[in-house]
């Protein structure tokens, strides 16, 4: 069985299609994110604040930059050809791994400081006896990015031991599992 | 930026290689996944990494092997895709008891069997039996995949094992 050759041309070129859609979108969010804190700074003449909204609309920037590098990544490699099965199948995984276990760094932890301080800020100005109100939802928010980072670290341990699979199939041992 | 004579020298060399290699390529999507539907989308995909693969080819290897290796990595590519959308746990060779082939199934039901099979196993046991299944010895399968020879002679022992056991026992079932 083949493929037409027009046919297979037209599919790449709508993969590609698919790929700058996606970008776009990212790019679109990023800036009603920048846009949205951007005017929150300029209204809110208060420091504390104005350094938080700062914060959270550089964190979106750096985000949606690190997932369009990672984006980028996402097309087939043009090395399939002479790398080996067990190289190619290794990298996809560290590849794959790295994002997972790094989650803290390119995703949670870039809004961490911006929202931290915004939350703390509305303690600290929130009238005596309404002083407690924002901390359920802080604690929330704790409890949310602590979970999705466990899940994360998770999976990247699994990864990590296909891995070890990959490294130990290819010295000749066996892991036993 | 390729040149007209290298899309073209592309565009030929995929319709050699599909030619030659394109039963081959069936039979390894066939391997990876076992719904249709799904598979024709692997076999596409396949079809598209060698044919976009090719632009690159300049006789490094021969092009069989450099088309069997696109093929495995596109697919593995697609099984951690899948993997990722809906976990599944593959199971080494070592761990294969046996296939479950009734000894007087006919050969089309022991065939059927020894492809769940391989959908089951994990993506490196899974690249060298379908590349011994395919007539590769263990010395062009230990190019392909990266591992020692010696490595890929014991897998291929251990798949004569399971073949010779359940897969006779089919044959010889039926007749």
């Amino acid at each position: 069985m083949k493929f037409p050759v027009a046919e297979l041309r037209a599919k790449a070129s709508k993969f590609q299609t698919r790929i700058r859609r996606r970008n776009l979108r990212e790019q679109v969010a990023c800036v009603i994110v920048v846009l949205f804190f951007g005017w929150c700074f300029f209204k809110n003449p208060a420091l504390v604040p104005r350094i938080s909204y700062a914060l959270i609309a550089a964190a979106a920037i750096y985000i949606a930059w690190h997932i369009q590098a990672r984006g980028a990544a996402t097309t087939l490699p043009s090395d399939m050809g002479t790398v080996s099965l067990v190289e190619f199948h290794r990298r996809e995984l560290k590849k794959q791994r790295d994002l997972l276990r790094n989650i803290w760094k390119w995703y949670l932890g870039p809004m961490f400081p911006g929202m931290a301080l915004l939350v703390g800020w509305g303690i600290a100005i929130a009238p005596p006896g309404k002083r407690y109100f924002p901390i359920p939802f802080a604690a929330l928010c704790v409890v949310f990015l602590w979970a999705v980072g466990w899940i994360n670290k998770r999976a990247a341990r699994r990864l990590d031991r296909q891995i070890e699979e990959l490294n130990a199939a290819q010295s000749g041992l066996d892991l036993g599992r | 930026m390729p040149t007209t004579s290298d899309v073209r020298g592309q565009d030929e060399l995929y319709e050699q290689a599909a030619a030659e290699y394109g039963a081959a390529l069936s039979r390894l999507a066939r391997g990876y996944e076992a719904d249709p539907e799904k598979r024709r989308d692997l076999l596409q995909e396949i079809h598209l990494a060698l044919w976009r693969s090719l632009e690159g080819y300049h006789g490094v290897c021969s092009l069989r092997t450099w088309v069997y290796r696109v093929a495995h990595n596109a697919a593995t590519s697609y099984v951690i895709g899948q993997r990722r959308a809906r976990p599944q746990i593959f199971v080494g060779l070592d761990e294969v008891e046996a296939l479950k082939v009734a000894p007087d199934s006919g050969r089309r039901i022991a065939l059927a069997e020894l492809m769940d099979l391989i959908q089951r196993l994990k993506p490196l046991d899974r690249q060298v039996i379908l590349s011994y299944l395919d007539g590769m010895d263990a010395v062009e399968i230990a190019e392909l995949t990266g591992l020692s020879p010696g490595n890929v002679a014991t897998k291929i022992h251990r798949v004569k094992a399971i073949l010779t056991r359940d897969f006779q026992g089919a044959r010889d079932g039926r007749s």
